[in-house]
């Protein structure tokens, strides 16, 4: 694909606040942006099946009106530059288990290849609302991985590959979403998390995304796989760019009575507030926890958080819970529970992967005792993490222990990048993304740095409910220190190389 | 929640791309595949268990009117 006219490449790379600028000083066009994204997304987008459907009417309609609409006129805002309506006319995608009316809506399986609704989910509304502009509904993992998975191509649009490396996927289950961002289709995503779906993309494609505490943003029309873990967030190039999505996208609606019904305003803390921020981590999740290719990378990241100037604290959680299955046990539980009427149904063989399959129809056997055990224990998650943030007010640790996996390599083994595990005691917090999410928490992930190989890693922030803003904040203080969330997968805009898949083949 | 689901209509001017086919696995290893999550299920239903909790301790969920 090539670029019809200079600096197109370098236009597909600028975040939302950048582009935002742009478009108030009319040095483009919302249409230009939204042409520029259609291109990209349909000539690279197959490159990495990150595609499920492209929304070109819609997108032109919306991109007119936001160019319709009058900017307020009001003087710029000192607090982060100027804007006061930054996603007018910004394109982004959606993860296809998002309702867009009138678009499919496959929820990345078969079964539902041509499930259409006529209606918006809320946070889609909300976006709109906001004049941001829906380019695309993107890939994702069957079911957002509900009953487990074996290999990538557990998804209607093919498995999800990296943009920093075809041969290695790019997470899952948001895999699209994490694609998108990286390749520079569009400048943000909406993604979902029940246990590392925006996480995990986010760590293994370099880019920035934020789950944010449960209740904080309505889940009215998307597809549910666990009421009490689900949580949709913006994935994006930047901490700032997710804070400004995340406005748009939390608040108040009556249509989700889980939703907490608060809004989020992001008003970032100066330096000195956040040297005042007390950090917790474990020493452990960044050198015998961590891939060994990963630590120089985990090192440096952690350097650059000292020279913040803050109090470092180290912080383990209890290391007897078991973290995993619980998460296992009522995600397993609500999923099968979810969706009962397709395991009865002969649409069921339809999805793509056996394990998938095999887990959705044992999670059916769970006992009502076995969920109400994990949801007590549920409660020492949240009371061991208030005991943490009396002493810190931050927790830091890895997004993933190590790079991206391999496409063609299973899921339910120890990734060969990754170290057999430590003695017992050896302390880290190697269960933070289960753990989190079982606590409701928000948690940002920032890009920091690469492996020798040339794949992403990051760290994640993890915060106390409803306390996004200390963590954005702390995350865009530390992109202002480092360039990892700038940098751009190699050679996008060359011609395939010969390992260079077809859209949707299996690998 | 559950998403509403209205008749199936494609809007014109939608483009759906990359459908990817389901491979077929042998019986056996379907088999091998649904003894495996089984067990998996055990195994998570025992791990549970092996953490004694008081009978005083609640659901994260308590309900309130």
């Amino acid at each position: 694909m090539s670029a019809r006219y200079p600096g197109e490449d370098d236009l597909a790379f600028r975040g939302v606040a950048e582009l935002a600028r742009l478009l108030e000083d009319q040095q483009v066009s919302s249409a230009e942006l939204v042409d520029l994204c259609h291109r990209r997304l349909e000539h690279l987008g197959p490159r990495y099946n990150a595609v499920a459907t492209l929304t070109p009417q819609r997108a032109k309609a919306e991109a007119q009106r936001a160019s319709l609409a009058k900017r307020p006129s009001r003087p710029r805002s000192p607090q982060h530059g100027s804007l006061h309506d930054p996603l007018r006319g910004i394109p982004y995608g959606a993860k296809d288990l998002l309702a867009a009316r009138g678009a499919p809506t496959t929820w990345g399986a078969p079964p539902y290849r041509d499930q259409v609704f006529d209606y918006d989910a809320t946070v889609i509304e909300k976006l709109g609302r906001a004049g941001a502009v829906l380019a695309g509904k993107l890939a994702m993992v069957e079911l957002a991985g509900g009953g487990g998975y074996r290999y990538p191509s557990a998804s209607l649009q093919g498995p999800g590959r990296n943009p920093w490396n075809l041969e290695y996927w790019s997470g899952g289950s948001s895999s699209g979403s994490g694609a998108a961002v990286a390749a520079g289709l569009v400048p943000f995503t909406v993604g979902s998390e029940t246990s590392g779906s925006i996480i995990t993309p986010a760590s293994y494609c370099g880019v920035t995304g934020l789950r944010p505490t449960y209740g904080l943003v309505s889940r009215y029309g998307a597809m549910a796989l666990s009421w009490t873990l689900d949580k949709l967030g913006p994935m994006a190039r930047s901490a700032e760019d997710c804070a400004l999505v995340l406005q748009a996208m939390a608040g108040p609606d009556r249509h989700d009575p889980t939703c907490a019904g608060r809004r989020f305003h992001y008003d970032p803390l100066l330096l000195p507030g956040l040297q005042r921020l007390r950090l917790g981590y474990a020493p452990a999740d960044f050198q015998d926890l961590a891939a060994a290719a990963a630590r120089p990378a985990f090192a440096g990241a952690l350097d650059t958080i000292r020279t913040l100037g803050a109090r470092f604290t180290e912080v383990t959680l209890p290391g007897d819970l078991p973290y995993g299955p619980m998460v296992r046990t009522i995600l397993g539980a609500e999923g099968a529970t979810i969706f009962a009427g397709l395991i009865e149904s002969q649409d069921f063989e339809l999805l793509v992967d056996e394990k998938q399959k095999a887990g959705l129809r044992a999670d059916s056997a769970i006992t009502a005792r076995e969920y109400l055990n994990a949801m007590r224990l549920r409660a020492l998650v949240q009371d061991a993490f208030r005991h943490v943030f009396e002493g810190v007010d931050v927790l830091i640790g890895v997004g993933r222990p190590g790079p991206a996996t391999r496409v063609d390599e299973p899921l339910d083994g120890r990734p060969s990048s990754i170290n057999p595990p430590p003695p017992s005691g050896s302390g880290g917090n190697p269960a933070l993304i289960a753990a989190g999410n079982l606590a409701g928490l928000p948690a940002l992930c920032l890009p920091c740095g690469f492996t020798p190989q040339g794949l992403p890693l990051a760290i994640q922030l993890v915060g106390r409910p409803f306390e996004e803003n200390t963590l954005l904040s702390l995350g865009a203080w530390y992109q202002t220190q480092t360039d990892w969330h700038r940098r751009r997968p190699p050679g996008l805009d060359r011609p395939p190389a010969a390992h260079q898949r077809q859209a949707g083949s299996e690998p | 929640m559950m998403a509403k689901v209205r008749p199936r209509r494609q809007a014109p001017g939608t483009e759906q791309t990359n459908s990817a086919r389901a491979p077929q696995l042998p019986p056996e290893d379907r088999e091998a595949l649904r003894q495996e999550a089984e067990e998996q299920v055990q195994r998570t239903a025992e791990a549970l268990r092996r953490f004694a909790l008081p009978m005083s301790s609640e659901p994260a969920f308590v309900f309130k009117p």
